[in-house]
């Protein structure tokens, strides 16, 4: 039974990043999810420092709080003072981060408090800590915060779907059909942020990471259309967490990044076989093409 | 997304056909670190198995856990955890699984005083307690009763190893002391790459300083350095130590910056602080590691 749970867990957070993450990546911010796992440290030092307690729903909150904070700054730099969206990305992050570490030497040096040890949860953890409520065993929390996640996120992203289509491919456009760029991308971002903390908390940080850009990014090499992207990237989380986990147990190994793993493999084959833009296609026909033969 | 949820209890459905009942070990004890293992395996008799999640050399701070280490967690019916958030999240989930199974933490049985509070934080404890022998003696003489009741068959068994090794470590108490007496007063001063030794400080009267702070994982300022290295030439501290666990880089660097400033400093040797040593070294046990440190900063500091 563990098995299923954590295949079903790892699954879930596949295609709860990997919807989110599809636009994301459309968007050129592929990098969010790593900022943000950086941006919460200091809402967490800040939310120990009030509790003093490592284990206090409070520093969950803290991390989302700045997760929401690090997207809000990252719109602004991008928009508001025209910056990359990469080096909007870069900037925003690392202030936070750097902010967070000198609170941690500063006011907390002397206490094992970072994000690896009170926030990021292991996905193999994840069949032990159960909701058990008058004897009866309703399984796995994590599961459930994530599938319920999981829910919450699809509901809004067919809601905004058009809103958020037209303003990731072409936002001059969707501008000029009066349609609101700013609101639907703070909406789109703070998704990201919350649906990232809630992840980190469930199977840590490399597999939200991950799946936030590796099959969003393998399943674009194969689409040409919104919607194929999105069932592609469904499909490839799936894969990467049945087989990441077969393989983990196989290879006795990590099972996050096993599943990171897998999905990478995915993204070569994609990369070397896919129709549009495959590798493997363009040197077969470079090799018909000598430059001896006269087109 | 119909087709999705469709395939989604499809495979539900197919894993959960094959319902594996984990069956729970009643004759073996799981713990984490190699130190904590060793100390359980001279507390029980041979028939009791004594699995370690982390094997020696392992940095607690750094270990991550493999999908053999969750079999080992799901069949264990007996758990011992060193406590005190050496075990981070980990130690949460086990300790939830409380009443399933019969956890319990060696460092449960201390009492405030014994506890060292590092920020005044009420979770800011130290776990590096086994530094202090007697503390550990305190701790096995109170697991004992835990332990018979958890195997009650044994129970003579159990009572006369730990017995014998609450002896042992009286002994080796005694030892280590002699030892690290050896070294004049004003020479005491352990210079190491993470804050481990705190314990073993108030226990055998030394002065400690450290690189980082707790965790192996933070890392350390200049300031820190500088602040070190200050400390080394005014204090004339004749040697630094490395510890098994993490990279002796940083120590280095502060060995060349003694240099530079004209202190020669020495490597002191490597210390033993968060696991064991390897199988074919002296400080493969907790008895070895603790005698291996003692000797080795007696004879850094000594002359």
């Amino acid at each position: 039974m563990d098995a299923v749970f954590i295949i079903l867990t790892g699954t879930l957070v596949a295609w709860l990043c990997g919807i989110l993450g599809v636009f994301i990546v459309l968007r050129k911010l592929s990098m969010l999810g790593d900022a943000i796992s950086h941006a919460v440290l200091p809402g967490i030092v800040i939310a120990y420092l009030i509790s003093g307690d490592r284990s206090s729903p409070l520093l969950f909150m803290g991390a989302a709080l700045f997760g929401v904070a690090v997207t809000v700054l990252i719109e602004f730099l991008n928009k508001k003072a025209a910056m990359q969206s990469d080096a909007s990305v870069g900037t925003s992050f690392t202030l936070f981060f750097s902010i967070g570490i000198i609170l941690v030497s500063l006011l907390a040096s002397r206490v094992d408090i970072d994000a690896d040890c009170v926030l990021h949860g292991e996905i193999g953890l994840v069949p032990f800590d159960r909701i058990v409520t008058n004897g009866i065993d309703f399984g796995p929390r994590q599961l459930w915060i994530i599938g319920v996640s999981f829910i919450v996120v699809t509901i809004v992203l067919i809601w905004a779907y058009k809103g958020l289509y037209l303003t990731s491919f072409n936002s001059e456009f969707a501008a000029s059909l009066g349609v609101g760029i700013a609101g639907w991308h703070y909406l789109l971002m703070s998704s990201v942020s919350l649906a990232t903390v809630v992840s980190f908390e469930a199977v840590g940080a490399i597999l939200v990471v991950g799946f936030l850009v590796i099959p969003p990014a393998s399943a674009w090499l194969w689409s040409r259309r919104l919607n194929e992207m999105i069932v592609l990237t469904l499909i490839m989380g799936l894969v990467s967490s049945v087989c990441g986990y077969y393989l983990a147990v196989l290879l006795d190994s990590s099972i996050a990044a096993t599943m990171c793993v897998v999905a990478l493999i995915q993204f070569v084959i994609s990369f070397l076989i896919n129709p549009r833009h495959g590798v493997l296609k363009r040197w077969i026909y470079k090799a018909h093409l000598s430059p001896h033969k006269p087109i | 997304m119909k087709k999705i949820f469709l395939l989604l209890a499809l495979i539900a459905l197919f894993f959960g056909c094959k319902n594996e009942q984990a069956q729970t070990k009643s004759n073996s004890i799981l713990t984490t670190t190699s130190i904590l293992g060793d100390i359980i395996r001279n507390m029980v008799p041979e028939e009791i198995e004594v699995i370690n999640l982390m094997g020696p050399g392992t940095d607690p701070h750094l270990y991550k856990a493999s999908p053999s280490d969750y079999v080992h967690i799901r069949e264990a019916q007996f758990i011992v955890l060193s406590g005190l958030h050496l075990e981070g999240k980990m130690a949460e989930v086990i300790l939830g699984l409380d009443g399933e199974k019969k956890v319990k933490e060696l460092t449960s049985s201390m009492t405030t005083e014994q506890i060292i509070n590092s920020d005044g934080f009420a979770d800011g404890h130290d776990p590096h307690v086994w530094m202090d022998v007697e503390i550990v003696r305190w701790c096995v003489l109170k697991l004992k009763t835990d332990l018979i009741k958890w195997f009650p068959e044994h129970r003579k068994a159990i009572n006369e190893r730990s017995e014998a090794y609450i002896l042992k470590l009286g002994r080796l108490n005694r030892e280590v002391l002699s030892i690290l007496n050896e070294v004049p007063a004003e020479r005491r001063i352990i210079v190491t790459s993470h804050d481990a030794l705190n314990y073993f400080a108030r226990a055998y009267q030394y002065e400690v300083r450290s690189l980082q702070g707790f965790s192996t994982a933070a890392e350390f300022g200049l300031k820190d350095v500088t602040a070190l290295v200050d400390f080394i030439i005014d204090r004339k501290v004749p040697a630094i130590f490395v510890e098994n666990i993490v990279s002796d880089q940083a120590l280095k660097a502060v060995q060349a910056a003694c240099q530079e400033r004209g202190f020669e400093v020495a490597l002191g040797g490597s210390l033993f602080t968060d696991a064991l040593g390897n199988e074919n070294t002296k400080a493969n046990t907790y008895e070895g590691m603790i005698r291996a440190n003692a000797i080795t900063i007696s004879h850094a500091l000594k002359n």
